[in-house]
């Protein structure tokens, strides 16, 4: 499978991510590696995965190069399902959520409404972010955002932190913070 | 793949922790080639050009993982080759 090449929601991401230290963060979906590079500055440990063998091998050459791999670990993994839960005070993500009837590409097609595998995710992360913890997200207004901010809010705060306008759709940077 | 990660990773299947390692070949800290194995559902998850991969069943690609075992047959633990899941090398061979 193709690694997702960085877009305009990726550069998004990249500032938000930028300014959020922390102790131990897990990136879902490295694609090439561009998110990956930032964390690696801004924690102490990142653990980054993808379900793309071919991404995860890219990150890791890139970040190879950049002599940042010391304090990071490549998985390959569907999301954040490997790991014990409260684990990560950070959870970075940039979900595919093009609106699809179906799963075709898996880099870009996020399900019913396009919300529907950044809900997966959230979801997966929750169990895996430490309480007070966050998780940090794009999407698009293309995608049914408010129904997936009002779901979010039932467990946990939602702040949006950055919005950049595209042609035909708006994308969100979410900061979601994990209330119990 | 570093020893550190075992800290953290859970069985993505039914969460059990920690995993067992199994290393075939490693290069300083890193692990290049072994098994990640989980004693509650029986599953292996290779780690392979040093890059765990721990996809559930229906994502996994039974042929690249069995040539995998192959290559490490000798020092595969005998519950993997018998009865492996969700690949079993015996009923492959």
């Amino acid at each position: 499978m193709e690694p997702y090449s960085p877009g305009e929601d990726t550069f998004l991401l990249a500032d938000m991510v930028n300014r959020y230290p922390a102790k131990i963060s897990l990136e879902i979906g490295v694609g090439r590696g561009l998110i990956t590079t930032i964390l690696a500055k801004m924690s102490e440990y990142v653990v980054g995965v993808d379900i793309s063998v071919d991404a995860t091998k890219e990150t890791g050459r890139v970040l190879a190069t950049l002599e940042l791999l010391q304090n990071v670990d490549l998985l390959i993994a569907d999301g954040a399902t490997p790991f014990t839960p409260e684990t990560f005070d950070l959870v970075v993500f940039n979900p595919p959520y093009l609106p699809s009837e179906e799963i075709v590409d898996r880099s870009v097609d996020g399900g019913t409404g396009g919300i529907s595998v950044p809900i997966q995710w959230f979801t997966a992360s929750l169990v895996v972010v430490k309480k007070a913890g966050k998780v940090l997200m794009v999407l698009s207004t293309s995608s049914k955002l408010e129904d997936a901010i009002s779901l979010f809010l039932k467990t946990c705060n939602v702040r949006i932190v950055a919005r950049r306008r595209l042609f035909f759709e708006e994308l969100v940077a979410l900061e979601i913070t994990k209330r119990c | 793949m570093k020893h550190r990660l075992l800290k953290i990773l859970a069985c993505p299947i039914d969460k059990h922790h920690p995993l067992e390692l199994k290393e075939f070949e490693t290069d300083k800290e890193e692990i290049l080639s072994g098994l990640l194995l989980c004693s509650e559902c029986g599953r292996f998850y290779p780690i392979m050009e040093g890059i765990p991969s721990m996809l559930p069943d229906d994502l996994r690609t039974e042929k690249r993982e069995l040539e995998f075992l192959k290559v490490w047959r000798d020092k595969l633990p005998p519950e993997v080759v018998d009865d492996g899941r969700p690949f079993k090398l015996k009923s492959s061979e």
